[in-house]
């Protein structure tokens, strides 16, 4: 099958690839961009894992076809820390032990960070809620939902 | 010497950053299917869609005729002449004569990109012929059940039994019918529990690469890489040392990354292709298809209790299927079943029974969730039919330090008094309870384990230390090994990196499984940091002219002991290291041993759980985790462990099994079927650490992981007793079940 | 002395003794002394089983030697998580 090149811009720089028609948008990711940061975990939409934003809205990238990404502004886990400078997110999951193996953490960090654009002073459940699609086994959440509720208090400075 | 009292740590016990924090929190750590390499093929397998079939015919020339398709395996390149367990491996790797399961691999290819290998996948024709088929555990061991494999069975099991039945396990002590006679009360229930599947959020991944020689390498995510080696090497017939395996980072095991599945495959395909490197990823369907999730359970259990609450005799007849190959875990759960319990009769049998399922793999604390159901339901039972408290039954029975254990040995020192009075203690024993809510408590028991573990540490020339291990970390014992490592050396933290390193590198290491990393590898740890001492010493000795035992190691350097040593400043770690080209050369420190001292480990969970009348769903409104660590080297993560476990046996109470159908195909193989907690499901989950340490370990490390598991599936179940007056003896606890078990009650 | 405690399911290779006392000085020796008297243990102890000495469960290691007044106990092996 006849290969499609796409522009795009993914964290900020604009980038090009060819994708196969049955490409997601998580394997050009991975595949042609090598930002292998996003994971894959069910390639249905259940676990989060390869949660990216895409033009500011948080989808998971295993259900759009790569050559939807056509002109995109679309931000990853490689784009979170700024100039070497950890995001307030990833300081907070590092310091409250909230990732045990890690696979699920940058889907997680990278939903976190559209709640919080959306919603800076969220509370338990509304952290829950928002969550709710991204599946972690190993820490119960807990931690979790602590250091996000801790980065969001950092960032509106109440902490 | 390690300074070996809490209140002399410095290090152990505190909450330091974790070494691949960083890499984790920005997408950099590389997982098992984040490896690539130049000339890479992609694999894909064709799996069997029934449970039980003759494989009639394999025709492949469809796929190899598609450009870029490079080689198609099947059985028939596999060696023939395998016995025991390296068949039962094999023949799971790649059916045989017959498929034996839904998802079982019957062929596999190689292309030059994914698309294309599984587009060759479906041109791959399989002929089959399908067989009767059974996937449960009771229908299994019936008569006119279909056999699964003649001639399955170990010596362990006595004549007469159906040929499925294929290992027995019998022990226990104590007069049995005497036992019951002096009870009050004897009850006797069956209760069931349904597979389930360890669920880590990343499939498995592999890329194998093999030349026509039959030298290797292999990286994979796995809990155990020399595992991996031995497994991989017996099923292709190849010697184990010219597989070289090294791990990536794990997304999550729970027992479920301690064996094989695809990753010879990956081998096979790779030698059939010209030794160009093959990666295969497993979709999420085949990890539940075809991994290897839980063995289900049918259990009876029958106790005597008087009135006051001392139970005198206890029996447990535990019959679980493993899938089509020996394995299940009915042993420890037999073991685990009435730990927690100072019982003067105790009987165990149990069967190990073959159907027509994925090969069980070990899942957290294997068997001991299911023995936890049934025991800890049942004493439930009676503790409410007699009036009293569940806990103060758990203490007036409670197993101690030094006396025989239900399964047989002395405890050495144990920690279950401890956990108990301290879940007495906690508050929320004492928030009171509205409608519809009901409160559980039940125990839980882990052995935890030592296993062959090989380390090795190496001091540099500014002083720094790198310690090499061979158990992957899936949760943060980079951060623990180097937490003891700087312990015993007496230096910073920061100054220790740990690498986790390749088959090559060091001896064999068991997987990290058993809750041992901590134990075992820190135990190594600790042993080779006291070696490197020993050296270290020497070479100050050497250059003040004493002897090394006139001289000590504290605040990382050394010391001359006392007056009578001479009068030397301290020669600190870092000026040893500068200088020990010119002082004897490089100063390394290793250990390899089977640990022995392991200390096993009792939790005790609190549940508050509130079930909607309307529709049957139960809400965990509280949480509460008391569990003896030993000493929790980094408590965070020891708190993580904990919450992990006890949401994943949440998981197993209310929501997660393996359905089949009447086909015998499974038919919940996505997260949106096979549904895990969500974040929205659950409360914070409520954790105390208890610390009684275990005198087998420098630090007091028990372990930490598995444990936790055991107790929320009988404490869901008290609770939601507590809250409906209705007891579920078949988990999971659906909002459907519950609900017609409510109504029945109340039509009854 | 020693004392040896084997599991229950293993009465019928015994004729139904569950407790030995040995002066074997190492586990494999008191193994080979039980085998020798009931060769019905053989199949099984070949297929390996899980030993308690004193409560500390270790490898069934035939050169460890057995201390005077221990407790041995052999389970059905133990499988890990």
């Amino acid at each position: 099958m006849s290969k499609i090149h796409i522009t795009t811009k993914v964290n900020g720089e604009e980038v090009e690839f060819l994708a196969d028609p049955r490409d997601t948008l998580l394997d050009c990711l991975r595949d042609q961009l090598e930002l292998t940061g996003t994971k894959e975990g069910c390639s249905t939409g259940d676990c989060g894992a390869c949660s990216v934003t895409v033009d500011g809205t948080l989808v998971c990238s295993c259900l759009m076809l790569g050559v939807e990404a056509q002109d995109k502004q679309i931000e990853t886990i490689e784009g979170m820390a700024e100039d070497g400078e950890l995001h307030p997110l990833q300081r907070k999951f590092i310091e409250h032990a909230a990732l045990q193996c890690g696979f699920c953490t940058p889907g997680i960090l990278v939903a976190a960070k559209a709640l919080l654009a959306k919603n800076p002073d969220p509370n338990e459940t509304e952290v829950r809620y928002w969550l709710a699609g991204n599946l972690c086994r190993c820490t119960g959440y807990d931690k979790i939902i602590r250091a996000v509720m801790d980065a969001a208090a950092e960032m509106r400075g109440a902490a | 010497m390690a300074k070996d009292t809490a209140n002399e740590l410095r290090i152990v016990g505190t909450r330091p950053d974790r070494p691949d924090g960083l890499d984790k929190v920005t997408g950099r750590a590389r997982y098992g299917a984040d490896i690539s390499a130049a000339g890479l093929l992609h694999g894909a397998v064709v799996r069997s869609p029934h449970a039980h079939a003759r494989i009639v015919k394999i025709d492949a020339s469809k796929a190899l005729a598609l450009s870029g398709v490079k080689a198609v395996v099947t059985r028939a390149d596999f060696p023939t002449g395998l016995t025991g367990e390296a068949w039962d491996l094999q023949e799971n790797t790649m059916a045989g004569e017959r498929a034996l399961y839904d998802g079982h691999a019957v062929a596999a290819v190689a292309a030059t990109s994914a698309q294309l290998a599984r587009d060759a996948a479906k041109l791959i024709e399989v002929e089959y012929e399908i067989l009767p088929h059974v996937t449960d555990v009771d229908a299994a061991m019936a008569p006119d059940a279909p056999i699964i494999r003649e001639g399955a069975a170990d010596h362990s099991v006595p004549e007469g039994l159906h040929p499925n039945v294929v290992r027995y396990i019998e022990f226990g002590h104590g007069d049995l019918e005497a036992g019951f006679a002096q009870a009050d009360i004897v009850r006797e229930h069956q209760y069931k529990t349904e597979a389930a599947h360890q669920g880590y959020i990343e499939p498995h991944a592999c890329m194998g690469q093999m030349g026509a020689d039959g030298k290797g390498e292999m990286w994979v995510c796995t809990q155990g890489h020399w595992f991996i080696r031995k497994m991989c090497t017996q099923v292709l017939g190849l010697d184990a040392s010219q597989l070289r395996v090294t791990p990536s980072e794990i997304g999550g095991g729970f027992g479920g990354k301690t064996t094989i599945f695809m990753e010879p495959l990956s081998l096979a395909l790779s030698r059939k292709a010209g030794g160009r490197p093959v990666k295969i990823v497993m979709s999420r369907s085949e990890v539940l298809r075809a991994t290897g999730p839980t063995a289900s359970a049918s259990m009876d259990v029958k106790i005597g209790m008087t009135k006051d609450g001392k139970i005198t005799a206890g029996s447990a007849t535990f019959r679980m299927q493993g899938g089509a190959f020996a394995g299940a875990p009915v042993d420890m759960a037999l073991y685990c079943a009435f730990a927690a319990y100072k019982v003067p009769a105790l009987q165990h049998v149990g069967y190990d029974v073959l159907a027509n399922r994925p090969k069980a793999a070990a899942y957290r604390a294997p068997g001991s969730p299911m023995a936890a159901f049934a025991v800890e339901s049942l004493v439930d039972e009676m503790c409410t039919e007699l009036g009293l408290d569940p806990l103060e039954v758990r203490v007036k029975n409670a197993a101690q330090s030094h006396e025989t254990s239900s399964f047989g040995p002395k405890f050495g020192v144990i920690g279950l008094n401890e956990t108990l009075a301290a879940t007495q203690a906690h508050p929320n024993l004492s928030v009171p309870l509205g409608p519809n809510q009901g409160r559980g408590i039940a125990s839980g028991f882990w052995f935890n384990h030592g296993g062959d573990t090989s380390v090795s540490m190496a001091l540099g020339e500014d002083g720094t230390v790198t310690v090499s291990i061979g158990t992957p970390d899936i949760g943060g014992s980079r951060a623990s090994m180097a937490m003891m490592a700087a312990e015993t050396l007496q230096i910073p933290y920061d100054n220790v990196r740990v690498n986790i390193v390749e088959t090559g590198a060091l001896g064999v290491n068991e997987p990290t499984h058993g809750s041992r990393a901590t134990f075992a590898t820190g135990k190594a740890t600790v042993e080779a940091a006291q070696s490197m001492i020993v050296e270290m010493c020497k070479r100050a000795a050497a250059k003040w002219g004493i002897e090394p035992e006139a001289v000590e190691w504290r605040d990382g350097a050394a010391h001359p002991a006392g007056p009578n040593a001479g009068e030397y400043p301290p020669m600190t770690i870092g000026e040893i290291g500068a200088a020990m080209s010119n002082t004897g050369g490089p100063i390394a420190g290793h250990h390899e041993s089977v640990p022995a001292g392991v200390g096993e480990s009792f939790g005790t969970h609190v549940v508050d759980v509130e079930v909607d009348p309307e529709t049957g769903r139960t809400t965990i409104l509280r949480y509460l985790v008391v569990q003896d660590a030993g000493r929790a080297i980094h408590p965070a993560y020891v708190e993580g462990q904990y919450q992990g476990g006890a949401v994943q046996g949440i998981g197993w109470a209310l929501n997660e099994e393996y359905v089949y159908d009447d086909m015998g195909r499974l038919q919940n193989p996505v997260f949106l079927d096979y549904r895990v907690p969500v974040a929205s499901d659950l409360p914070m989950i409520d954790t105390v650490i208890v610390e009684v340490p275990n005198p087998g370990h420098p630090y007091g490390v028990r372990g930490v992981g598995e444990t936790g598991i055991a107790p929320p599936l009988p404490a869901v179940a008290n609770a939601v007793a507590a809250a409906t007056g209705v007891r579920m003896r078949h988990l999971p606890i659906t909002p459907s079940k519950l609900l017609s078990a409510i109504k029945a009650s109340k039509n009854g | 002395m020693v004392k040896i405690v084997l599991w229950s399911g293993l009465r019928r290779f015994t004729d139904g003794t569950l407790e030995f006392e040995t002066a074997a000085p190492t586990l494999g020796r008191a193994m080979a002394d039980l085998v020798a008297q009931y060769p019905g243990l053989g199949p099984i102890f070949d297929q390996g089983v899980s030993v308690a000495i004193d409560g500390d469960i270790v490898p069934p290691n035939p050169a460890m030697a057995l201390p005077d007044g221990a407790e041995v106990h052999f389970l059905q092996q133990m499988r890990g998580g």
